[in-house]
């Protein structure tokens, strides 16, 4: 043994430095590839990214919508449960509101309200 | 090409040249740099590619500031470290350790052509902490200058010196304990490892 340090105890396979210059030397070409494909990709990326958020958002929007419309049902729900008399007053209560009532629209009430004939026809006669 | 011819060479934007300069300049050397820290021919190879896709990356960036030779060194230095500590983590989660990895790669390597004391060595080196170990390998096995060594590590040339006196008690130490069981010539060892 010589000595330790001058000999060198670990060796390489046969014509690897110069395999490895040709690999290292590569690099530049393959990391400009690499960037380029990304650089090509990347409008994809955003597009795909763009729709993902409005596609989420929408979801949000719409599962929102439906929970409204499952409490406005609730409440349809209890309206159908009251009197078709109390819904009506309701509903023509609203109407007043809007337009004017003719002569015609008190007599159909009246009608629908049960009121007897005679005293409709008191009523018109006034 | 010199370092100042490469230097030149990033500075009017001709970063490839420039690049597969500093790969034939320093391929070879900074494999053996990184191979004296890992003990395996395929991790040296496949961090050897890492390292220089850093250089590449980096060049853009490189203002000179600090040599060629100093900055590749540091990554590579830096790059070795790191893996060896993403190793120890492994091995630790294997309920193993570093050291004992590092020895079973000694062991297996069918690279390594050295006699027991030289297997015995190379065993004792990586049971050093990090720093003395990097330090022992730039000196011991690189022949570094004390003074490169200093500007790659960013450490005093008297701490580096210190460092690589307890690494070779360290190393003294050991290979003594294995003398007894190997037979080896002691004085032959620590005549190679005092003759600085």
């Amino acid at each position: 043994m010589e000595g330790i340090r001058k000999h060198n105890p670990i060796d390489v396979p046969e014509g690897y430095f110069d395999s490895l210059r040709t690999r290292l030397e590569a690099i530049p070409h393959k990391e400009r590839a690499e960037r380029g494909v990304w650089e090509k990709l990347m409008p994809y990326a955003s597009l795909a990214a763009c729709f993902a958020v409005l596609t989420l958002a929408g979801n949000a929007v719409l599962h929102r919508t439906i929970e409204e419309k499952a409490s406005s049902e609730d409440e349809e729900l209890y309206y159908a449960g009251l009197s078709n008399s109390f819904q009506n007053e309701l509903l023509l209560g609203n109407e007043v509101i809007d337009e004017p009532v003719s002569e015609d629209d008190i007599i159909n009430y009246l009608i629908e309200s049960s009121v007897s004939e005679q005293s409709i026809a008191y009523l018109d006669m006034k | 090409m010199t370092d100042k011819e490469i230097i030149a060479l990033i500075r009017s934007g001709q970063t490839e040249t420039a690049f597969n300069a500093i790969v034939g300049n320093y391929n070879e050397r900074l494999y053996w740099h990184v191979r004296h820290f890992l003990c395996s021919h395929e991790d040296t190879d496949d961090l050897l590619q890492e390292i220089f896709i850093k250089v590449w990356s980096g060049l853009q960036n490189f203002r000179g500031e600090s040599g060629i030779y100093t900055w590749l060194f540091r990554i590579a230095t830096n790059e070795s470290l790191n893996f060896l500590q993403k190793c120890r983590i492994r091995s630790i989660l294997r309920f193993g350790s570093l050291t004992d990895e590092m020895a079973q790669k000694i062991e297996s390597d069918p690279y390594f052509n050295g006699d027991e004391i030289e297997r015995e060595l190379e065993k004792a080196i990586h049971r050093l902490p990090d720093k003395q170990k990097t330090v022992f390998l730039m000196r011991y096995r690189e022949d570094l200058p004390y003074e490169d060594i200093s500007e790659i590590l960013g450490t005093s040339v008297g701490a580096l010196k210190a460092s690589y006196h307890f690494a070779k008690e360290k190393i003294l130490q050991e290979l003594d304990i294995k003398n007894k069981n190997i037979k080896l010539d002691r004085k032959k060892i620590v005549k190679e490892l005092l003759d600085d």
